[in-house]
């Protein structure tokens, strides 16, 4: 009765860790990206887009309405300009690419390198290179629809004046862009705020921007043509950027984790049979003792 | 009891490695924290381990004091020493699982401090314990000190609920709103590390304790041979 009473109090007892927490709470579902096991890296799925890559650490994403895909891979490589080669050379080996801008930007703490193409015959690349080791992860943005252009650029506000970089970027990318927008006004997106201006080139030809500053930086979708495909690239660019990420390998820290948790363990076991070994040692002496008293 | 003993004994060796398995091979990669958040299943149930460990020293001292058999003195002992190695093998596996994920190996944060200080108090009771030459004395006082010890485990369970300014994660219920590293209790994960808790807190202190309580028992013994040869 008594043996049984300890245990009612033990499993009480053990219940109290239980007890002193509060109930869970139901959770939201995760948005599941797409992993690269082999790579370590991981990219969010845009909503609307699809993966279809069967290669493994290749993510490509395509969409209905849109003429060309979102590309994630890790290449080894020895530079950021090689990096970008060699993920050209996977993904495009057949097309005939010009660079058009580069820089830097800092998303999180981490340096992106970004870069745009046109690719020769129509068409255009926006590329982020994100280096850990001796690693690229290289994350890019295909346009093959010859009929419009396509760029996304992160970029450092001057002077806290987004427009004053907007319009330097599109000088560089479109010479003798008129500067002055036809229209610009703010637009609700399901990834908030954005303005949306209208230049107009000097061939008469319409150019699309979207814009948003978050903290320093101003991120812009620029589309020369009809204006339709920017919204959709734009959701699944940034979704896809602001959702990279790499998971850290911290293997040594988890095989330290298991030696030192082994030594404690296998320590205390020693010690217990070493202990109990001097203790018979001591009982044989005692006993060897007590017949020589005798 | 001693076959009973190598039985349990070889059931907790083969949990423990099925445990390991779940915890190595089942459970998937954390894709936040990486490898390292595998830590977590021997982390959280060794905690549990050592309140079960502790729950010994505390029945022991209540019964020792009821009762004054030796026995119940044992299993305190027992209870203490088992329990401080799951509770150094808790601070050394969060502060291994620390370092990537916060930068840090250690910091002073409520949850950490109080763990520190429960293990602290334990390791005072071994100290205490053998500075105490009177057997009876020694035996009041420990179990005197293993029962008031418990308030330090039970401190350290309930601190994130008392003190929400922690960085440390919740397994059970929603984390406080400044803790880093938490993660997704997915299916996955629950069932790796369900079984783990089950073993760690309960099969591994109680097989341990039962062979430091028959360290214990044979400590007696020798210590009353000693004693009738002394008087013979």
């Amino acid at each position: 009765m008594k043996t049984r009473l300890i245990i009612y109090f033990l499993l009480l007892v053990m219940t109290t860790p239980v007890i002193a927490q509060d109930a869970p709470e139901p959770t939201q579902l995760p948005v599941i990206p797409y992993y690269s096991s082999s790579q370590n890296f991981n990219v969010p799925i845009p909503p609307g887009w699809r993966q279809i890559s069967t290669e493994a650490g290749l993510a490509e994403f395509i969409h209905p309405d849109v003429d060309g895909a979102i590309y994630a891979l890790a290449v080894q490589a020895e530079d950021v300009q090689s990096a970008l080669n060699a993920a050209f050379e996977q993904l495009i080996p057949e097309l005939e690419i010009e660079q058009r801008l580069t820089g830097v930007i800092t998303l999180d703490g981490l340096d992106w390198y970004k870069s745009l193409y046109d690719i020769v015959g129509g068409g255009n690349i926006t590329a982020f290179v994100q280096q850990r080791d001796s690693t690229y992860y290289v994350l890019l943005y295909l346009n093959r629809n010859p009929e419009i252009d396509l760029y996304m650029l992160a970029i450092e506000a001057e002077n806290n004046n987004e427009q004053v970089s907007i319009e330097e970027v599109l000088s560089q990318l479109y010479p003798g862009v008129d500067l002055e927008p036809i229209t610009s006004n703010e637009v609700e997106l399901s990834n908030g705020t954005w303005i949306r201006s209208t230049y107009q080139l000097p061939d008469g030809e319409a150019l699309h921007t979207l814009h948003q500053v978050r903290f320093d930086t101003t991120y812009v979708v620029i589309e020369r043509g009809d204006g339709e495909t920017l919204d959709t690239v734009n959701k699944a660019l940034f979704t896809a950027l602001f959702g990279f990420f790499v998971t850290p390998d911290n293997d040594e820290y988890l095989l330290l984790g298991i030696v030192v948790a082994a030594g404690l363990v296998i320590g205390l076991i020693l010690s217990m049979v070493v202990r109990y070994r001097n203790l018979q040692k001591d009982e044989r002496l005692i006993q060897q003792l007590k017949q020589d008293v005798h | 009891m001693t076959k009973s003993l190598h039985i349990l004994t070889g059931i907790t060796i083969i949990s423990v490695l099925f445990g390991l398995y779940l915890a190595f091979g089942y459970a998937r990669t954390d894709l936040e924290q990486g490898d390292i958040q595998r830590i977590f299943y021997i982390h959280m149930p060794s905690f549990f381990g050592a309140f079960t460990a502790f729950t010994g020293t505390v029945i022991g001292g209540v019964m020792y004091l009821r009762t004054r058999h030796v026995k119940w003195d044992s299993l305190a002992v027992a209870g203490v020493e088992v329990g401080l190695m799951l509770a150094l093998l808790n601070l050394a596996t969060g502060a291994i699982w620390a370092r990537p994920i916060w930068n840090t190996w250690w910091t002073w944060d409520p949850r950490l401090t109080s763990a520190a200080v429960m293990a602290l108090t334990y390791l005072a009771y071994l100290m205490l314990r053998n500075g105490i030459e009177n057997a009876d004395k020694r035996r009041l006082f420990a179990s005197v000190y293993g029962i008031v010890a418990i308030t330090t485990v039970i401190l350290t369970l309930m601190i994130i609920r008392i003190v929400p300014d922690t960085i440390h994660p919740a397994v059970i219920g929603p984390s406080p709103q400044n803790a880093e590293g938490v993660f997704e209790a997915t299916p996955r994960v629950a069932a790796a590390l369900l079984p783990n808790l089950l073993i760690w807190s309960t099969l591994v202190p109680i097989t341990l304790m039962w062979w430091r309580i028959r360290l214990e028992n044979k400590s007696e013994h020798v210590q009353k041979l000693r004693m009738e040869l002394i008087n013979s």
